[in-house]
């Protein structure tokens, strides 16, 4: 199982809209699904989700597959109604009255979602679309989404001879693009970061629910302080320090009110007001 | 059955004041300010109406939204659909716009090149005015003073305040930042070097008291609390260094914002959005 979550943290990311802009191509023009895929394409997962259900609802024929892998992909970006999205991929990809391309569009989807959730039928899913796809974007990311998955699992690797064979020999055809999105990124928190989270993690749960919220700035202290150190490392603390000398006369000089859904007052004072003149930051 | 006539009557009465206002919702969550949403439906206006000029209306209307709703890039985004939809016709609509996200985004040359470009397609003065001071402001921003001065030349209006606003500007010097630094060692100089008293004082009453605390504890051999005191006051010396530093940028950038401010005076460029998809841009105090 811990070989399989390996296996399944390396399945890579997608850049948003490629396929499916693709895929979209062949629709009818002025198509009900145009502005979902554009706001998909733009990473507008919310409102491509709700487009998408509104074509599905106005649209007939394979549009409303369409539409139905639109708004699960969406949702799954979203990381709202995982488990739902899981299970409506699950069923386009398992349709067989179901366009060829939009069910492996679905087992793409459905097997990244299920790796990552740890799953054992990420590389069933992933072979589907890539030995049944005559899409070529998605044979290229569905093929190296499964090499890497294979090569993280020595029993797989054995068992699927011929498909491991196949993907030695195409891997050198697939774009760079498609090797630094399926590449495993080692995105993680940065060690100079991990003292400030340690230190805000302590605060949120010991002392701040004795105290409740004080801070008059909007983003508080503590989220504040946790930017801080996520952008700039250890240089968080000296920031804090600061906000913490200004904040009295932050509050006093009343600029930039923002009114809290509790109707609390706060007064705007973002990270980037502080750091726009560091290195890359400014223009 | 008089009463069913009647709600008929009414849902009929409905339906044809919708199909005569498609842009109500989008109109109504432009009132409501829900911006992304009101893009949302123009947008999807745009790409229902045949008629390409309306659909570059449409595009520009959802611009403006993501613009109101500080979504620069789709409201670039969808400037280029203005412009693909139907190239020219609504170029000095596009050309402020582009020149506003720009300015939002803070790029100075993109934001000079489009209020340049605004100057060159308005056809009323008051608008060339506008394009002038915007321009003169970018330049600005960019520390490009002599250029600021020379795009308010020959430009229509009373430009007067514009002038003295760059004269003002010009006939002061910027804070140095590494100057406020070094002032920082010592606790809260270098807020005093940027004119932030306040800080200045609470920078120094809250290192003295720890300097304090420190040199009691070490007195005492109280080695743990010594510990926790040094650490608290690192985190309090380091501010006032980087406070000094931070309170010169501050300054300095309150002091261009107030100059750009003032060049580009009171008026606000705003769509009249009475007759969509047709529109006018108004000015307002």
């Amino acid at each position: 199982m811990s070989v399989l979550r390996a296996a399944a943290q390396k399945i890579p990311g997608l850049a948003p809209g490629i396929f499916f802009f693709a895929l979209m191509l062949d629709a009818a023009a002025g198509s009900a699904l145009d502005l979902a895929v554009d706001l998909f394409g733009e990473g507008q997962w919310a409102a491509a989700r709700t487009e998408s259900l509104r074509a599905r609802a106005e649209a007939s024929g394979p549009e409303v597959d369409r539409a139905r892998l639109l708004a699960d992909v969406s949702a799954l970006r979203m990381g709202s109604g995982r488990e739902e999205a899981k299970s409506g991929l699950l069923a386009l990809w398992r349709s067989e009255s179901t366009d060829l391309e939009i069910r492996c569009m679905a087992a793409y989807e459905w097997g990244r979602a299920d790796g990552a959730d740890g799953g054992t039928n990420a590389p069933s899913a992933l072979e589907f679309a890539y030995l049944q796809t005559r899409d070529t974007p998605l044979f290229w990311r569905a093929g190296c989404s499964l090499y890497f998955c294979l090569k993280a699992d020595r029993k797989l690797h054995r068992e699927k001879p011929v498909v491991w064979q196949s993907l030695q020999s195409c891997r050198d055809a697939w774009p760079p693009e498609v090797w630094r999105e399926c590449t495993p990124s080692k995105k993680g928190v940065s060690m100079a970061a991990l003292p400030g989270q340690w230190v805000v993690a302590f605060y949120r749960a010991q002392i701040g629910p004795a105290i409740g919220s004080r801070c008059d700035l909007l983003p508080s202290c503590s989220e504040y302080f946790l930017q801080a150190s996520r952008a700039h490392g250890l240089l968080g603390v000296p920031l804090m320090a600061d906000r913490f000398v200004r904040e009295p006369s932050v509050v006093s000089a009343r600029e930039r009110p923002v009114t809290m859904p509790d109707g609390r007052i706060r007064y705007a004072d973002p990270v980037s007001d502080h750091d726009f003149w560091m290195k890359g930051k400014g223009k | 059955m008089k009463t069913t006539i009647l709600g008929l009557c009414a849902v009929w009465t409905a339906g044809c004041a919708w199909a005569a206002d498609p842009a109500r919702l989008a109109l109504d969550l432009d009132a409501e300010r829900q911006r992304e949403a009101a893009a949302i439906e123009f947008r999807r206006l745009a790409l229902a109406d045949g008629n390409a000029e309306n659909a570059a209306r449409w595009f520009w209307l959802a611009a403006y939204e993501y613009a109101q709703a500080q979504q620069w890039e789709l409201s670039n985004q969808m400037l280029d659909r203005v412009e693909d939809a139907a190239p020219l016709s609504l170029s000095a609509p596009v050309a402020w716009r582009r020149a506003e996200n720009a300015m939002q985004e803070k790029d100075w040359t993109a934001a000079t090149f489009h209020f340049d470009s605004l100057r060159l397609k308005a056809d009323a003065d008051e608008m060339r005015e506008f394009a002038a001071r915007g321009s003169a402001a970018a330049r600005l921003r960019g520390k490009d003073v002599a250029g600021a001065r020379q795009a308010l030349e020959d430009a229509p209006g009373d430009l007067g305040p514009a002038h003295a606003a760059i004269d003002r500007y010009a006939g002061r010097r910027d804070k140095k930042p590494w100057v406020g630094g070094v002032l920082g060692i010592v606790p809260g100089l270098g807020y005093v070097y940027s004119g932030e008293y306040a800080n200045a004082a609470r920078s120094l009453i809250l290192n003295s008291l720890f300097i304090w605390g420190m040199a009691e504890t070490a007195e005492d051999d109280e080695w743990g609390v010594f510990a926790v005191l040094t650490f608290a006051e690192f985190t309090w010396y380091s501010g006032s260094i980087y406070g000094g530093i931070d309170s010169a940028q501050r300054h300095n950038q309150r002091r261009l914002d107030a100059a750009a401010g003032d060049i580009r005076g009171e008026k606000k460029l705003r769509p009249d959005l009475a007759q969509v998809p047709l529109f006018t841009l108004k000015f307002e105090f």
